[in-house]
């Protein structure tokens, strides 16, 4: 293996691949990132069994072959050097890689590619396209709703449904749920569902760009696996199997009290708010009485916090407890200005949408407490 | 079929007295462990200082107790052995305030209606000893015998002519057992005799009698332990209780004495358990050694022929004395320390020396000063996504990340109980779960409890309900399992009050962050900061440690520095 690539270039591509390096591990080779010279370029990939990113990146081929580094030591080498060409070459008998530029002449020792696990490549299966931008809003939107807690490991994932040209992104711990709706590109008629989990797709969005260049998605034939592939980079993470349970029942057809307010706002008085409810489960009360809203937080021990909300309030009088988390996640990713909140009493599901879409909804189980 | 056996008419009369002696030696002398109890406690009351036990094949072979107590007096000797002889009392009037172990006059007339016993004893002042031998209660030898200032007892034989008695004796390791815990307490009572024990020559016990209990504790279980008992000196309770971290599986470890004799009361053995709630597993013991000063005229020790039984003039008043001067012992209780040993590391419960800690005014009730304060904690890090390391005033702190959160949730979960302020999480996807009868009848007759907890529970069947709401403090995955566990706890005969602490522990446990989890930088500090203003920062709701404090000066020995 013998390859000239730009100190720059391999840095950016480095950055990207590193994400599914994993940082504790019991398996050495998973720190590390395999380097394999491909068709005009050098093949980076990493992987922590869960997920592997791949990219590649244009070089200079003298020689073919392959090597596993540590991806640590290679990054900050490659980031800190300056920008100007790297030659690399392997010794195969030491398997040690070694990086010549003007000033420097590093050798870092690795590890025999074999040993690297297989990442597998996208190939066949069901194809859809979808619009980068789009991709990302729904995963930044529905992946805060996704469960952390690997006991019930299907509510980890977000749960995606084809349906011709649309896609419906759901994803729910048990307390909270958010659906998102988009365009994508496939052939009529296709209808699929999979569970992704929520850690490959906040990936995902990381190395999605804003553009109007179309992400492609293959659902892997075997339906264990889904590949993204982006220009050059490259996603492929196991699926989740399980059945989702069945959301829609959940979503209640009506509201009995609309609180139409400003998302900032909201978000601010919230926080404000929840300060005094930190050692109280995070429960924040909201009262509407006279066309006013409130936001009332107390913790015997620590205090209360009581704040008003400029808000239009249709409907009955209402009082509500929550878990404030819950509403401060999906305000910060709403996006747009106003937000609608919609109640039908203190023991039904609450339901929260950007005012001016109806792509997307959020639900809030409120907490039971006494009023 | 054959005919039924006539049996001859049988005339009734009255028992020899060989006879009678031997049915009532049965009360007081029920297993050589018996024999080795009246013993030793007349030579205590005879002032011995040293008393050697010796006991061959579980005592059937032989008991012999050697003391160097004041002896008894030749022309005293085979009186000794009669029914009712004794040099405690003479007149009625005595046994309103009896003092001495033994009093009855029954233990040696008993013993030596059973066994064949050889008394050797020079009175203190005479010359010479004496000597008697005794089988089944009569005399056979008795004269003049060199003996050295005090008395040899030699038991042989035992039950030797009560083979019912014999035959259900346990098993020698059984027999033995009770031997030593039985001497064991007895040093434990008397910490200013030296106490000895050989079984088949092998020395078992040996302290050393200069006097101080945490000494005899450490001849006993090991100086390890004794070192972290923690000491009471109270009016009417003196003693030492283990901390927290030291625990036994069964309840023999804790001892009650009264007035030096070591006494069975269910009822304020429970009042030492009860100051450790919040601090023990149910199914782990204290060990304390606890002797409770009182008038002799407030206690009754003759109800029972082995005085093994007392009652109190004023027993509720005793619990609470008990239990308070146990918690506040406990409390004051020190954090943990890691200190460099030979082994490597060990842990031991830091002295209270440091203005962290509250001080208790005697005679005050215990109060949220009494805890244990944990020092000021500076967060660093996580490690091994299971502990935390938080750096304080020359030291470093370990804390156990689960344990830690327990303690949180645990007084927060209380605090709602008592406020009566439910805090339950509607669930978006109910659960169902499958019960029991016992479980379906549990969740009837206690509907409003559980709703308080912040569950909310319907039907969806006869053995299934369907849960709409849980705990705030609980994860989805625990819901269902919780709920059932709860249930089953309620369908024992407990009422739910009295069960609160151990429901608000399991709703802690399963609420808290797992060994294993990783935590961000700001809810590890948060948790730190929880932490340090729960009431007993120092141990997680079962009683082990949540905190450890390397402190400085022994980082500093362990890398030698000098």
């Amino acid at each position: 293996m013998r390859l000239t690539c730009s100190a720059g270039v391999l840095g950016q591509g480095l950055h990207v691949v590193s994400r599914a390096v994993s940082s504790r591990t019991t398996l050495p080779i998973l720190n590390n990132v395999l380097m394999q010279t491909a068709d005009n370029g050098l093949q980076l990939t990493a992987t922590n069994l869960e997920i592997g990113i791949r990219q590649t990146i244009p070089a200079q081929v003298q020689e073919e072959g392959g090597i596993t580094v540590p991806a640590r030591l290679l990054t900050d080498f490659v980031t800190s050097h300056p920008e100007e060409p790297l030659t690399m070459s392997l010794d195969k008998k030491t398997q040690s890689l070694s990086l010549k530029s003007a000033r420097f002449d590093a050798t870092i020792r690795g590890i025999d590619p074999a040993d690297f696990p297989p990442v597998p490549a996208g190939v066949d299966g069901r194809k859809v396209k979808v619009d980068q931008t789009g991709l990302r809003e729904a995963i930044e939107q529905t992946v805060i709703a996704a469960s952390t807690d690997e006991g019930r490991p299907v509510l980890t994932g977000v749960y995606v449904q084809l349906n011709g040209g649309k896609a419906t992104l759901a994803a729910t711990d048990g307390h909270r749920l958010a659906v998102k709706t988009l365009a994508v590109e496939a052939e009529a008629g296709e209808t699929d569902t999979i569970v992704v989990p929520a850690r490959a797709l906040t990936e995902l969005g990381r190395i999605l760009k804003t553009g109007e260049e179309r992400i492609d998605v293959t659902v892997g034939a075997q339906k264990n696996q889904v590949f993204f592939k982006t220009g050059d980079v490259e996603l492929m993470s196991r699926l989740i199997e399980g059945t989702y349970p069945n959301y829609q029942q959940v979503i209640p057809a009506q509201s009995t009290t609309t609180i139409t307010t400003k998302t900032q706002d909201l978000l601010f008085t919230t926080k404000m708010v929840s300060l005094f409810s930190k050692d109280a489960a995070n429960v924040i009360k909201f009262k509407t009485e006279g066309g006013k809203l409130t936001l009332t937080a107390n913790t015997s021990e620590v205090g209360q916090n009581v704040a008003g909300v400029d808000a239009k309030i249709d409907g009955q009088d209402l009082q509500v407890a929550f878990n404030s988390k819950y509403l401060l996640d999906v305000l910060a990713i709403l996006g747009t200005e106003e937000v609608q909140l919609g109640f039908t009493g203190p023991l039904n599901p609450g339901i929260i949408r950007p005012v001016g879409k109806d792509d997307y909804l959020y639900i809030i189980m409120p907490v039971r407490v006494a009023m | 079929m054959p005919p039924a056996e006539v049996l001859p008419a049988s005339r009734i009369a009255v028992l020899p007295a060989s006879v009678a002696d031997a049915i009532a030696a049965g009360e007081v002398v029920d297993r050589p462990a018996a024999v080795v109890k009246e013993l030793v406690e007349n030579a205590i009351d005879a002032g011995a200082h040293r008393i050697t036990v010796r006991v061959q094949d579980a005592g059937r072979g032989l008991v012999e107790v050697v003391d160097d107590g004041s002896g008894i007096f030749p022309e005293d000797l085979s009186v000794a052995f009669q029914r009712h002889a004794t040099s405690k009392i003479s007149r009625l009037e005595d046994m309103r305030a009896v003092s001495t172990l033994g009093f009855r006059g029954e233990a040696l007339a008993s013993i030596a209606a059973v066994a064949e016993v050889e008394a050797v004893s020079r009175a203190a002042g005479r010359e010479a000893g004496h000597r008697v031998l005794l089988q089944a209660g009569a005399v056979l030898e008795s004269g003049v015998a060199g003996s050295p200032p005090g008395t040899r007892l030699t038991v042989k034989r035992l039950f030797f002519n009560t083979p019912a008695r014999l035959r259900f004796l346990k098993q020698p390791a059984t027999e033995n057992g009770v031997i030593v815990r039985l001497v064991s307490e007895l040093a434990l009572a008397w910490p200013d005799r030296s106490l000895r024990l050989e079984l088949d020559g092998r020395r078992v016990i040996d302290t050393s009698g200069e006097g101080d209990l945490r000494a005899t504790l450490a001849a006993l279980y090991d100086a390890e332990t004794a070192a972290a008992m923690l000491s009471l000196d109270d009016a009417v309770v003196e003693g030492l209780i283990a901390p927290p971290s030291i625990h036994r599986a069964t309840r023999d470890h804790t001892i009650i004495l009264v007035n030096g004799r070591r006494i069975h009361h269910r009822n304020l053995a429970f009042a030492v358990e009860q100051a450790y709630r919040g601090l023990r597993d149910p199914d782990r013991f204290p060990v304390a050694v606890l002797n409770l000063r009182i008038d002799a005229s407030d206690v009754d020790v003759n109800v029972h022929p082995t005085k093994r039984e007392v009652r109190f003039r004023n027993e509720g008043a005793l619990f609470a004395t008990i239990e308070r001067a146990c918690y506040r012992a406990l409390r004051r209780s020190p954090v943990y320390e890691l200190e460099a040993a030979a082994a490597g590391l060990a842990i031991r419960e830091a002295p209270v020396l440091t203005p962290y800690y509250g001080t208790a005014e005697s005679g005050a009730e215990p109060t949220a000063a009494d805890a244990s304060r944990l020092p000021p904690l500076a967060y660093v890090g996580q490690l091994l996504d299971s502990y935390l390391v938080a750096e304080s005033r020359d030291a470093v702190v370990l804390i156990d990340q689960h344990a830690a959160h327990e303690r949180v949730l645990f007084d927060r979960i209380l605090t709602r109980l008592d406020q009566r302020s439910p805090a339950g999480q509607l669930l978006l996807l109910p659960q169902l779960v499958e019960l029991g009868p016992p479980q379906v009848a549990a969740l009837q007759s206690n509907q409003e409890w559980i709703e308080r907890l912040g569950f909310q529970a319907e039907p969806f069947g006869p053995q299934t309900v369907r849960l709409r709401a849980a705990p705030a403090e609980l994860p989805d995955r625990a819901v269902a399992d919780v709920f059932a566990r709860l249930l089953d706890d309620l369908a024992q005969d407990r009422t739910p009050e009295a069960r609160r602490r151990a429901t608000a522990a399991l709703l802690a446990c399963h609420g808290a962050v797992r060994f294993g989890d990783r935590l961000t930088a700001e809810s590890a500090s948060g948790l730190l900061a929880a932490l340090s203003v729960t009431a007993e920062p120092i141990s997680c709701p079962h009683g082990r440690p949540t905190t450890l404090v390397l402190p400085d000066q022994q980082l500093r020995r362990l890398f030698r520095r000098p």
